[in-house]
């Protein structure tokens, strides 16, 4: 039987057990939020012992090489040593600049940092506040045009991160950044000239939205829809903003449905608002975003409506 | 090495295409598309890439022991033999689309053919 050895101490992993259910099996608090291997908040430090690839999947090429990897998806066979990266390896301060509410459970926290640039629109970072709380948190915005990063966070009754952020987060409170990370964002080089089709429910709209002011910023030449979901007509919020951006640019188009209405927003299913848009999906890329049930959903109608996986970029919400 | 099935069919590039004709068929076939519900298209396209690069005979680390541990829980939802024919018949059906000879189509079905005991935890 293989051992954890985490701050001194020894926890025996049972058979295929992963490194993370290991420690919480053992009452030990170690930071996680998706345990899929999704969001990188579970980040650890291999000190001794074999690594085997597949831990290390999503991280980048420095964290690689510091065999850095994620106890949540890592089952080891043999004895390992593991301690937890230092804020100062891997995070960057940052301040909550503004909190806005944008609808009756989502806010907008804006966050300035020194260094702008690394931040790309669409792509997810680690927030972790002053007690150490990690979750993951996607882009919103074009962090160099607007001086500040952009945060849409979905606000959750019981939610950790989310109690902190009503009733203890402070103007100018100091949290850490790590990241950015994700594959789900606007990478053109080459200027190619294709259509785009972006949807997601809730706040899934946060990345789709960096994304689209990425490309109009980069004046991508092609149709750009954006479809935005909900369960009731609230749930859809930046509405003015949207309207807005479709108005000054012809080739953005904003759509929104909700699955109940009071009348304000068209009720239909999201998938079914998709399908219909890809009735005829020639040269076309897809981003799907949100939370998972919804965003497994909406990828699989965009393949089978024919866009060929390569061409679907996608961040799963997952909690 | 140049004539084995998977360069003749070819190799890496042949399976990035085949894969998602394939798993268009699987998704779309009432017969077999029910075991993939809910499931994350990512990891599924990254999957099926694995089989067929086996199927196709190239080089992968499946073992039988990853074949019967990855298929256990559809077993247990009553996958059977009606279902492995399904899907060597999509299998064979996306390589005819592709326009693979018929002899070559043969030949990766009896390569799924060899891992039905496993795939079915027998
Ligand atoms: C790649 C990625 C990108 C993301 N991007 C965004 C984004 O842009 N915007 C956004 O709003 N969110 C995003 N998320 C989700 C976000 O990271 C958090 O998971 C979410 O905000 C909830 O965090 P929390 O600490 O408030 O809630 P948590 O404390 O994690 O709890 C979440 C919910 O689950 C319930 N819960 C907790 N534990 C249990 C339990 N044991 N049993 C039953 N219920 C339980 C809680 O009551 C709460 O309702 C993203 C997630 C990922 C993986
Ligand atoms: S908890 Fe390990 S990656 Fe999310």
């Amino acid at each position: 039987m293989a051992t954890v050895n985490y701050e001194n101490k020894f926890y025996l992993l049972e058979d295929g057990e992963n490194v993370l259910a290991c420690l919480e099996r053992h009452n030990i608090d170690y930071p996680s939020s998706c345990k899929s291997g999704v969001c990188q908040s579970c980040l650890a430090q291999l000190t001794s012992g074999n690594i085997q690839e597949n831990w290390q999947t999503g991280l980048k090429e420095t964290y690689k090489a510091k065999n850095y990897f994620l106890p949540c998806i890592a089952k080891p066979t043999q004895d390992i040593a593991i301690k937890q990266p230092g804020l100062d390896e891997t995070s960057f301060p940052a301040a909550i600049n503004e909190i806005i509410k944008l609808s009756y459970n989502v806010v907008a926290v804006r966050l300035t940092i020194n260094d702008l640039a690394s931040w790309i629109p669409g792509q997810y970072l680690n927030l972790i506040n002053e007690n150490g709380l990690i979750r993951s948190y996607s882009i919103a915005n074009l962090p160099i045009e607007d001086g500040f990063i952009e945060l849409h966070m979905k606000l959750y009754p019981q939610g950790l991160m989310s109690n902190w952020l009503k009733h203890h987060a402070k103007l100018n409170a100091q949290v850490q950044l790590r990241g950015p990370i994700g594959e789900c964002f606007y990478h053109n080089p080459d200027k190619k000239s294709f259509n785009m089709i972006l949807a997601g429910t809730g706040t899934g709209l946060a990345p789709l939205l960096g994304i689209i002011r990425s490309a109009l910023k980069q004046n991508h030449s092609g149709n750009i829809t954006l479809l935005h979901g909900g369960c009731i007509d609230t749930d859809l919020y930046y509405q003015e903003f949207l309207r807005t951006l479709a108005k000054n640019h012809k080739n953005f188009s904003y759509l929104c449905c909700v699955l109940k209405s009071n009348g304000n927003a068209i009720e239909a299913d999201i998938s079914d608002e998709l399908k219909k848009l890809l009735a005829t999906p020639e040269n076309c890329k897809a981003y799907i975003c949100g939370p998972e049930v919804t965003s497994k959903k909406l990828k699989t109608t965009a393949f089978l409506a024919g866009i060929a996986s390569k061409d679907i970029f996608s961040d799963s919400f997952i909690i | 090495m140049s004539d084995s099935l998977f360069n003749r069919l070819g190799g890496q590039e042949a399976v990035d295409t085949a894969v998602d004709i394939f798993y268009r068929k699987v998704l779309s076939d009432d017969r077999v598309n029910y075991f993939f519900d809910g499931v994350d298209m990512d990891k599924q396209i990254n999957k099926q890439k694995g089989f067929l690069t086996m199927v196709f005979g190239g080089p992968n680390n499946y073992t039988g022991k990853d074949m019967r541990e990855g298929h256990k829980h559809l077993v247990a939802k009553g996958l059977n033999d009606s279902h492995v024919d399904a899907i060597i018949e999509l299998l064979g059906g996306t390589l005819a689309e592709l326009g693979v000879a018929e002899s070559d189509i043969q030949e990766v079905a009896a390569i799924a053919n060899s891992v039905r005991d496993d795939v079915l935890d027998r």
